[in-house]
């Protein structure tokens, strides 16, 4: 070791050895704290005035002061962590460039998210990006939605109370959940003095009986899954997964019942669109992708050459090829049989490509499951439907399970691509959006809006993938650390 | 016993207890729910199918008169029998061969040729229509003709990014076609060149010690990998509109870039190696500037080879002959480009003050969609590519980077030499899927008007009206692309695992 000190040294003999007893809580409030400092100094630099008193000197020079007390926390920071940050030259540097991109990017996104935005387009026009152009038009039966909003809540409910975790890892987001779908029903779409055919109240108590439904089925199912056995909380999990594709079926029969008059798919829009397309497709393309995986390994050649063509032309493709030949080419096939819809076309070929890219998954999850296990199952008797299905899949599955999250995140990503067939999804409409002529040009506001959605829907699937990679012991913790 | 004789044995069997009957009935229904359920669908399904598929082999269906040199056609009565009796037809046999199936056999190969032969029955119906249905919007229905005499006609619009060709109106369309797949190679090539430099580094810095860096690269992977494409695109070429100057007030670098939101000009490098004299054509001049570029290495590796002939001779003398043998290549090659290349000056030519007025003589120009679509597809591989670099590197085995340390490597070292030669080995087939992603995703061109194959396509299917040849080559052109890439990454593969650890 060489005899010099370090600066990491020099700093903990300023500092005698301070340790702070909750290192992890302590890193949490220096952030907040930095970003008090900001947002508080950036909001004197933009306004007239500072609370009582009447700018005793240059609002900038007093937000820069406020900015530059941030640094305070910053460094904070960079002494609990010294022995990473400061421990040598290179490392020095390095952190001194990395704290020079996070400062301005954190300055940038306050500045940005707190100031110079306008975010009354996303509040005027919260209902289109939620349900879509058609459903907020009067005369439209928005009401058909709330039977599959109090299934679903159930469904979410007893699901998340079933996992076996603390109560308060779904109740505290699910409450800021509830308070915030709350305000954003209650609060009039337009502003008083105008005609609104919205109907708060009714909304509202329909909200609230939702939200006691999910917490309800939520509390109970945590009440009996808490301690149960593992075979026990299997059984629950099977039970909801067909329930799950019953109440697929069910929320599109409650809103379009053949031989009544409801609301076509053709008129379905936003953000819930989004999320029936993608579910859908994940359902659908689970179907097909098992059957051409299991296709493609058959002996018989009456499976295995279809499955074949299928997969290789369908993953030949992009998918902005596929949804323009559902768009243009496949009515032409389909019109006699079956006079489908945009959403149905999209739905068919979305599940398609799904299932082609599925397959590829799951053929290597049978390829990896050993050939003992095939064996022994043909010495029970079993017949070959059998053994593929009770046998190989749940082995193939569990071992590809992370690929397969992957896939559904692609998926659910790739549902903003629809708009290229003229359906009004989320991100259509925050293309339009800014066409309005209250607020015109707010490009920005719309799709980081519309973006953060979805980052937040796939980030939560990627977390959830994450989980299930441990609690499967599939992670692989190799070494290979560098520097 | 035959099955003929069984059902014989269970009717003399229920005419001594009529009152079985009910229960066998109940349990027949509750252990084959799911198999009736099924059949119900199946039924429907066929009755549609079959209906339709035999209106199709009608006289004059629809006013046309398809399939008219047939031997038969059906005629109405006909139509209506078929129809109700086939499907019912096709459940039957269905319903009974899954039950027979369902029943189970102690000889799989067996069982596995009849639920072969019962498939065949099952999808018959299907496959009938579809195939009808094919031929006959073959025979009438324009789109779906396969010929490709509407690539020969003019194609009546024109491009903007058609760089390194020029199109006018009355080329035809396979031209266009052509600058299509041009424009779009041209944005994967550099956008696969620069994410895989911005993913090792990502990468890379997600496995640091220093808890800053590894942070942001942890940010900057979250954000981006889980973030639509769509919605980057559209986002960078918003905020190029936002951030360039407009076109009166443009960013001019030293006479020789100009920065506008309507066109970024760069210098045109104009290669004039014609031996006659003669101006060349864009493509001939982009043609002889990579024979200027290979000369020179081509002189190099014979002489190197030359002079490697007993082996690689590392003495001083060696290295010192080395040395004189790429001095004097890179001189070659400068004066070859020196002899070659021209480089031209934009020159922004205004005629009066209104800048409406003003155009661009010479030059190169890259529209703003160019840069948002490599911009976007860069870094949505390059955090692909990242997380495949961090994998690579957390599975190799932790022996490796200890015995690296305990040999006094610094970090830098122990990435150069240990870490990343052993890691490229299982990085190559996951970055050839991201590769090949990288040029489906160059599709979405199409939503921020960059005009690569697939738009081209597009607008070719609204004028000519001829979509599945149209995309039937759009997919053969996407799949050899793909081949193109796979075969290249499975060649780098074979050399890099050729090697055996």
């Amino acid at each position: 070791m060489s005899n010099s000190k370090s600066f990491a040294d020099y700093l903990s003999v300023w500092f005698s050895d301070y340790e702070p007893v909750d290192k992890n809580l302590h890193t949490k409030l220096a952030f907040f704290m930095s970003f008090i400092f900001i947002y508080t100094g950036l909001s004197i630099q933009k306004s007239r005035s500072w609370f009582f008193w009447e700018q005793p000197f240059d609002s900038l020079v007093l937000g820069d002061i406020f900015i530059f007390l941030s640094l305070a926390s910053f460094a904070y920071l960079s002494y609990l962590y010294r022995d990473n940050l400061f421990n040598n030259r290179a490392n020095i540097i390095t952190t001194l460039f990395c704290f020079y991109i996070i400062f301005n990017f954190l300055e940038g996104i306050i500045n940005f998210v707190f100031f110079s935005a306008n975010w009354e387009v996303i509040w005027v026009n919260r209902r289109m990006l939620v349900f879509g152009p058609f459903f907020t038009s009067h005369g439209m039966e928005i009401k058909r939605l709330w039977p599959p909003v109090f299934m679903i809540g159930a469904l979410f409910g007893s699901g998340y109370g079933s996992l076996g975790e603390k109560r308060r890892k779904f109740l505290i987001p699910f409450t800021v959940f509830a308070i915030c779908s709350v305000i954003a029903a209650t609060q009039n779409i337009r502003p008083e003095g105008t005609i609104s055919y919205y109907d708060y109240h009714k909304t509202l108590y329909r909200l609230l009986g939702a939200l006691f439904v999910t917490y309800a089925s939520f509390l109970i199912s945590h009440h009996y899954y808490k301690d149960a056995e593992e075979y026990q909380v299997n059984f629950f999990h099977q039970i909801l997964t067909v329930s799950g594709v019953v109440i697929f079926i069910l929320t599109i029969y409650f809103l379009d019942p053949p031989g009544e008059e409801g609301v076509s798919p053709g008129e379905w829009g936003g953000l819930f669109l989004n999320f029936i397309l993608s579910s859908a497709a994940i359902v659908l393309g689970f179907g097909v992708g098992i059957a051409l995986a299991f296709g493609r390994r058959s002996s018989l050649p009456i499976f295995s050459w279809p499955s074949v063509a299928i997969i290789e032309t369908v993953r030949s493709g992009p998918l902005v090829a596929w949804l323009f030949i559902a768009y243009i080419l496949l009515p032409d096939v389909l019109f006699p049989v079956w006079d489908a819809d945009r959403v149905s076309r999209t739905i068919l070929i979305l599940s398609l490509f799904s299932g082609c890219y599925l397959a590829e998954i799951l053929r290597g999850g049978i390829q990896a499951v050993p050939a003992g296990q095939q064996e022994a199952a043909l010495s029970l008797g079993l017949s070959t439907t059998e053994i593929n299905m009770l046998i190989i899949l749940p082995q193939a599955i569990r071992t590809t399970m992370p690929a397969i999250v992957s896939n559904m995140i692609g998926l659910w990503k790739d549902t903003s691509l629809i708009h290229l067939l003229g359906i009004h999804d989320a991100f259509q409409v925050a293309k339009v959006l800014p066409a309005q002529w209250e607020f015109v040009g707010l490009y920005p506001e719309a799709l980081l809006f519309v973006g953060m959605i979805f980052w937040i829907v796939s980030f939560y699937l990627s977390k959830i993938s994450q989980r299930i990679e441990k609690s499967l012991g599939l992670k692989n913790e190799g070494g290979g650390e560098m520097t | 016993m035959s099955y003929i004789g069984r059902f014989r044995d269970y009717v003399t069997e229920v005419g001594k207890q009529p009152d079985k009957l009910l229960f066998h009935i109940r349990d027949f229904l509750f252990n084959n729910w799911l198999l009736i359920i099924f059949i119900y669908f199946y039924y429907r399904l066929c009755v549609n199918f079959l209906r339709q598929a035999l209106l199709l082999l009608q006289d004059g269906a629809n006013g046309v008169p398809q399939f008219y040199d047939w031997i038969f056609a059906l005629t109405n009565p006909a139509i209506d029998t078929l129809s109700f009796w086939l499907p019912v037809l096709f459940s039957s046999v269905v319903f009974s061969g899954v039950y027979y199936l369902k029943s189970g056999s102690f000889n799989p190969k067996e069982s596995d040729r009849n639920a072969q032969y019962l498939s065949v029955v099952a999808l018959t119906p299907f496959i009938l229509y579809f195939v009808l249905q094919l031929v006959y919007l073959n025979q009438t229905d324009k789109s779906w003709y396969f010929g490709l005499e509407y690539m020969d006609e003019n194609s009546g619009f024109q491009l903007s990014n058609d760089w390194p060709w020029e199109t006018e109106l009355q080329d035809s369309r396979w031209k266009f076609y052509a600058v299509g797949i041009s424009n779009a190679v041209r944005v994967v090539l550099i956008s696969i060149l620069f994410c895989t430099i911005i993913g090792v580094f990502v990468g890379v810095a997600r496995l640091s010690n220093n808890l800053l860096l590894s942070k942001l690269a942890e940010g900057y992977v979250e954000f981006f990998r889980n973030m639509p494409l769509v919605v980057q695109l559209f986002f960078w070429l918003t905020i190029l509109g936002d951030i360039l100057p407009r076109f009166n007030e443009m960013w001019i670098l030293w006479d020789w870039v100009f920065i506008s939101n309507r066109t970024i000009m760069f210098p045109r490098i104009i290669v004039d190696f014609c031996f006659f004299g003669s101006s060349c054509d864009p493509f001939r001049n982009l043609f002889s500037l990579i024979i200027v570029f290979i000369i020179p290495f081509v002189v190099l590796h014979v002489l190197t080879r030359r002079l490697d002939r007993d082996g690689v001779d590392d003495s001083d003398e060696g290295l010192r002959q080395r040395m004189y043998l790429w001095v004097g290549t890179l001189l070659l090659l400068s004066l070859l480009l020196k002899w070659a290349v021209e480089i031209e000056q934009p020159v922004l030519v205004q005629p009066n003050l209104g800048y409406a007025s003003w155009y661009f003589e010479g030059g190169e120009e890259v529209s703003s969609p160019f840069i948002a679509l490599m911009i976007g597809l860069t870094i949505y591989t390059s955090v692909q590519v990242a997380e495949i670099v961090r994998g690579s590197i957390q599975s190799l085995p932790r022996g490796q980077v200890e015995a690296a340390i305990s040999l006094g490597l610094s970090p830098f070292q122990r990435l150069r030499l240990v870490i990343l030669p052993q890691a490229l080995r299982s990085m190559i087939p996951p970055l050839n899927n991201q590769y090949l992603n990288c040029w489906k995703n160059s599709s979405l061109a199409m939503i921020i008007s960059f005009s690569d194959h697939f738009s081209v396509t597009t607008t070719i299917v609204n004028n000519a009206g001829q979509a599945v040849p149209a995309f039937i080559m759009l997919l053969i052109t996407y799949q050899v692309g793909s081949m193109m890439i796979s075969g290249i990454m499975n060649y780098i593969n074979s050399r890099v695992t050729s090697v055996k650890i």
